[in-house]
């Protein structure tokens, strides 16, 4: 049984997500930030139901679209608001920026290159084998990743040394201006766990409670020494792929809409409703809160300061 | 002292490790079973067993990634990427994360990864036979590590295992058998110090890996000349031991290098514009670069012989110096 309290800060934390990304959206639109914001919009399920659903001894291993990923297990959000704007007491220290943010006490890590977070997380997965602890990998990836090499060597490696790692695909249907459809011959990217003979799974990525169920489910199995499972959420990403997104009309407006209908937040706040959860008022202060420490956040982030110099040969070697 | 290969040197180094430390296990391609394609982990498997000697797919991408991922997890992985010429496969996880990573989170992580392969000419064409040392040198927080003798093998790899940063170990096909002196007790040779293996008063040779030898044969020749060369073995080209090759050109006042590199964008062009940057005014004579011919390794045996420095070559070439 989840409790309020879980129930309600996954809520929190989806709402924290949705205005933390979207207040940053903004202000890169006004020339605030130097870098990208990639829009996590509408995907804010996944990593928020995941996270509830992990211990903190657990790892994720991030994208460059990772605000729900992050959030979900449990990020500062001071130091990761730091980060994106460069600045010294970011959680990396200004050095990673919004594609490479980690926390690594609250095992929170996100890779470079598309694709590559599969083999990292093969090998994190390998060395708590190799421990002999119980601790997990959940590894996030996108449809787009899905057709690298890299996903198909580290499927099969995980499933021969049976690892404990989740590959979750967050099949958002778009691989920047690419639909799944041209990118991706199978319709639907779980079935290629037929080919590691693991177990795959298609989620609704839209709605956390499922994503919390099916992630509590399948870890324990992953934790008892099973091997990986291959879960695929469908989803869908509400609008442009990042900042830098030309967005020349590629997405059509009737299909963003159809999916807004779907939007996780909204969805979630009528089964909160529906289940006797919570009431509007509640909610409400809830969603108050969650913008308020985004903004807070976001202020600090501004105001912080930049790295000394010093530091730009700090920290290569040990 | 005993006689050993670099071969069993390098064998004795990993299992010396693997005795001393459980974080350290080796996987690869054939490095379980099999005991390696060149027979250097042979007998990992028999001891330690199938969790520390690990047999691994066709898969460069992820023994590359999956080592990486777990140094961060507190293992000491040593991984096996089969010639060099391989390493093609493995460099997203090599260049963006492993050298990268640690810097891009502040320093969060370590990285105690070792990238063992094999780099040289071996009577097989482009298919095995290149020497792409360079482009890992070029990449910041790599160390890389080319030893020419059993004693720096098994002494570097042992250093390199402990070292908590990611470290390529290059070795060469051809010299494996080539035997040396190895103390039986315990030692370690740390990175980033050169060694002189000869002595010599006329001319600075900074030499690599098997061009150690070949250099060492062309000293020999040139001594009856009245040459006498000074031959210097970086063993480490990251982090480079600059001074003691600065040294030697006080001393000799002319600067060779030596590789199995393409000479273009090679690891010697490097050694020689660090040497100018420094003291320029001490050379007297222009610095001489050998490296391989500008061209993929040819497959046909007179081809390849003259693709690459060899005694004949050096001699020729610090005969010019000379005239």
């Amino acid at each position: 049984m989840r409790s309020k309290d879980l129930l309600l800060t996954m809520y929190y934390r989806m709402h924290l997500t949705r205005c933390f990304n979207s207040e940053l959206m903004d202000l890169k639109a006004e020339g605030k930030i130097y870098g990208p914001i990639h829009r996590s919009t509408g995907q804010e399920a996944i990593g928020i139901g995941v996270g509830a659903a992990l211990r903190d001894d657990d790892y994720v291993i991030s994208n460059h679209r990772g605000f729900a990923h992050w959030i979900g297990k449990g990020i500062d959000l001071k130091k990761l608001a730091a980060e994106i704007f460069g600045k010294a007491t970011g959680c990396c220290k200004g050095k990673g920026g919004e594609m490479l943010v980690t926390d690594w006490a609250k095992g929170i890590l996100s890779t470079t290159i598309v694709g590559g977070g599969l083999p990292t997380a093969t090998g994190l997965a390998l060395s708590f084998k190799l421990k002999g602890t119980d601790q997990l990998v959940v590894c996030y990836f996108g449809d787009g990743a899905a057709n690298t090499g890299a996903f198909h060597e580290s499927l099969n490696f995980s499933a021969l040394l049976k690892l404990p790692v989740i590959f979750l695909c967050e099949n958002n249907q778009w691989g920047l201006s690419t639909r799944v459809e041209q990118s991706t011959a199978v319709r639907d990217i779980a079935k290629r766990a037929i080919a590691y003979d693991i177990e795959g799974i298609i989620l609704d990525g839209n709605d956390v409670l499922d994503v919390h169920d099916l992630i509590t489910d399948v870890s324990k199995q992953v934790r008892q020494g099973k091997g990986p499972v291959l879960l695929e959420a469908k989803t869908y990403r509400l609008g442009s792929f990042s900042s830098n997104d030309r967005a020349t009309g590629y997405q059509p407006d009737q299909e963003i809409k159809r999916w807004a209908a779907k939007c996780p937040i909204s969805r979630y706040r009528e089964q909160l409703k529906l289940l006797g959860v919570a009431r509007d008022e509640e909610l409400a202060s809830l969603e108050e809160k969650a913008k308020r420490d985004a903004h807070e956040a976001i202020e600090y982030g501004q105001m912080a300061e930049y790295p000394n110099p010093s530091a730009l040969y700090e920290d290569l070697f040990v | 002292m005993k006689k050993l290969s670099i071969q069993r040197a390098l064998n004795e180094a990993l299992y010396e490790e693997m005795e001393r430390d459980s974080r350290v296990f080796v996987m690869g391609e054939d490095v379980g079973v099999y005991g390696g394609h060149l027979e250097v982990t042979a007998g990992l498997y028999n001891k330690f067993g199938p969790l520390r000697a690990i047999d691994t797919p066709i898969s460069e991408a992820v023994i590359a990634g999956a080592a990486f991922g777990a140094a961060i997890g507190g293992m000491r992985p040593v991984a096996e990427i089969q010639h060099i010429d391989f390493i093609t496969l493995a460099l997203d996880s090599i260049v963006n994360h492993a050298a990268v990573l640690r810097y891009a989170y502040g320093g969060q992580i370590q990285v105690p990864l070792v990238i063992r392969t094999q780099g040289g000419c071996y009577t097989v064409g482009a298919q095995h036979s290149k020497s792409l040392e360079a482009w890992l040198v070029h990449v910041p927080g790599l160390k890389v590590v080319m030893p020419s003798t059993a004693y720096d093998a098994k002494g570097l790899l042992k250093a390199a295992i402990r070292d908590p940063n990611p470290v390529i170990f290059i070795e060469h096909k051809l010299i494996y058998r080539t035997v040396g002196d190895v103390p039986e007790e315990e030692y370690v040779v740390p990175l980033g110090v050169a060694d002189i293996k000869r002595e010599g008063n006329d001319v600075t040779v900074v030499a690599t890996s098997r061009m150690v030898h070949e250099s060492l044969a062309a000293a020999e020749e040139l001594e009856r000349e009245g040459i006498s060369v000074e031959i210097v073995d970086p063993r480490t080209l990251m982090p480079l031991d600059l001074e003691k090759i600065l040294q030697s050109v006080r001393k000799t006042g002319r600067l060779v290098v030596v590789h199995e590199g393409w000479k273009t964008g090679g690891y010697g062009a490097e050694v020689v514009a660090r040497v100018c940057e420094s003291a320029l005014g001490l050379l007297k004579a222009p610095p001489l670069r050998l490296g391989a011919a500008d061209v993929p390794p040819p497959y046909s045996p007179p081809l390849e012989e003259i693709s690459i420095p060899s005694r004949k070559s050096i001699c020729g070439g610090i005969q010019t110096m000379f005239r």
